[in-house]
């Protein structure tokens, strides 16, 4: 059975801390996508790699704010990784 | 001589196994649903099923009971067809939560792209849909003209993903049996990795249909179309673990026939029953986790999985090959267990007769 990571995480606005709904979280590359929830979060398991860029994108027009996007790049992970990101509202 | 070597040093693993009895596959049968009706369904499976979805918290607490997991343990949802329930991607995350791993079994007619991303994201790690031919014939065995489409559309997501322990099953049948090569040339276009065929049971619906049942001759050409095409290496091809086959053995498959109900397999059915494989006969259930603790059963009861001297009974009993078969895969035996349903090596013997 191919290993996997777990990766798991909250998405706010820089600006006022609060948790932003409907971000695309995807790892490039891979066709898996999820968007966060009503509280900013998100976790999806994906297939093990040497580095994954993780990328967060604004795709629903103003529905819940409108934020610019915002990759990061991990090395080296085990099995889970927590993600805290902060978008800047455009 | 190296034959025979590797056959006694077979026999003594798989006693080790059986007394160790690890368990590494826990099937559950989630549901009952089913949104085919396929002619040769062994569980007689149908859109208005009498039993509802077994909720998810009950498997669970079932579950949980199992306090040390194997490396390699592995939920199975199986059903009916698992992708009817609405939670499907909860229940995976629910037992990767808990440390093991989760596969599914399918038709396929639900997988798309959407379901796929959703399954992956909720760490599924492995799959099986079932495909019965070609385009009329799988529509004609799944009794639903749009289902070689769909089959078609999931099984080319399956095999895009590289993390997933992807494989196809196929039921051998007196009317697919011919197209056999063009399904090889098929799945190996596709990219598909695994392929494992079966054959029909006479139980459920298929009973009434002799023509989803292979004669001895279609049998032995099933078995040589396996054995010459593994040698091409285009595809992991196999028999799969129904029988012994006696003279194919190692040839249709990488190792000696082992039945491994009840021994490394495990199942909770939809009523709460505790058994092994699903397609086992319902009378050979141990217990029930709404009355008992599932993983305390396991380790005291399955006497009948694990001592299989009760199946020298019926053609069995003066069998010379009894040893290496002790009884053939278990779902061979039904009611009250004399004699064993489907004798591979017996079908053989009358193929070569022939």
């Amino acid at each position: 059975m191919g290993l996997d990571i777990f990766i798991v995480g909250q998405v706010k606005s820089e600006k006022t801390s609060k948790p932003v709904k409907g971000i695309k979280v995807s790892v490039e590359g891979k066709m898996q996508y999820q968007y966060t929830d009503e509280s900013g979060k998100f976790s999806f398991y994906t297939e093990t790699a040497s580095s994954y860029k993780i990328k967060f994108e604004d795709i629903d027009a103003d529905q819940n704010g409108i934020f610019a996007g915002k990759d990061t790049l991990l090395t080296n992970i085990d099995k889970t990784v927590y993600l805290d990101i902060a978008l800047e509202e455009k | 001589m190296f034959r025979e070597l590797r056959k006694k040093s077979f026999q003594r693993f798989k006693k080790i196994e059986t007394k160790i009895h690890e368990l590494n596959y826990l099937f559950w049968e989630c549901t009952t649903r089913c949104n085919m009706c396929c002619l040769h369904c062994g569980s007689d499976c149908s859109q208005n099923s009498s039993f509802n979805d077994m909720p998810l918290a009950d498997f669970i607490s079932a579950l949980d009971t199992i306090k040390s997991k194997s490396d390699n343990f592995t939920v199975v949802l199986t059903g009916g067809e698992p992708l009817l329930r609405k939670d499907i991607e909860l229940c995976g995350i629910e037992i990767r939560k808990r440390g093991a791993r989760w596969s599914l079994v399918t038709n396929g007619f639900l997988y798309d792209k959407q379901k796929h991303i959703s399954l992956l994201n909720a760490g599924l790690g492995a799959l099986t849909i079932s495909l019965d031919g070609l385009e009329e014939t799988h529509n004609w065995l799944r009794n639903n003209k749009n289902s070689f489409q769909k089959v078609d559309a999931a099984i080319c997501l399956a095999a895009s993903s590289s993390r997933l322990n992807f494989d196809v099953v196929t039921c051998v049948n007196g009317r697919n049996i011919l197209e056999l090569p063009s399904i090889f040339n098929y799945l190996v276009g596709k990219g598909v990795k695994a392929w494992r065929l079966f054959t029909i049971v006479p139980i459920g619906r298929a009973k009434n249909n002799p023509e989803l049942l292979l004669t001895d001759f279609q049998f032995k050409e099933l078995l040589d179309f396996i054995s010459l095409k593994r040698k091409l290496n285009s595809i992991d091809l196999k028999f799969s673990c129904e029988g012994y086959v006696g003279p194919y053995e190692l040839k249709v498959r990488d190792s000696f026939f082992f039945c491994r109900a009840g021994i490394n397999i495990g199942s909770i059915l939809i009523d709460g029953s505790i058994s092994a494989c699903p397609n086992i006969d319902r009378t050979f259930s141990q217990g029930n986790i709404y009355k008992d603790n599932f993983y305390e059963l396991w380790e005291s009861r399955f006497q009948l999985f694990r001592d299989r001297t009760w199946t020298k009974t019926g053609k069995c009993e003066r069998c010379s090959d009894y040893s290496l078969c002790q009884g053939n895969g278990l779902h061979n035996w039904h009611n009250n267990k004399k004699n064993v349903l489907i004798c591979h090596k017996e079908k053989i013997q009358k193929a070569l007769e022939c």
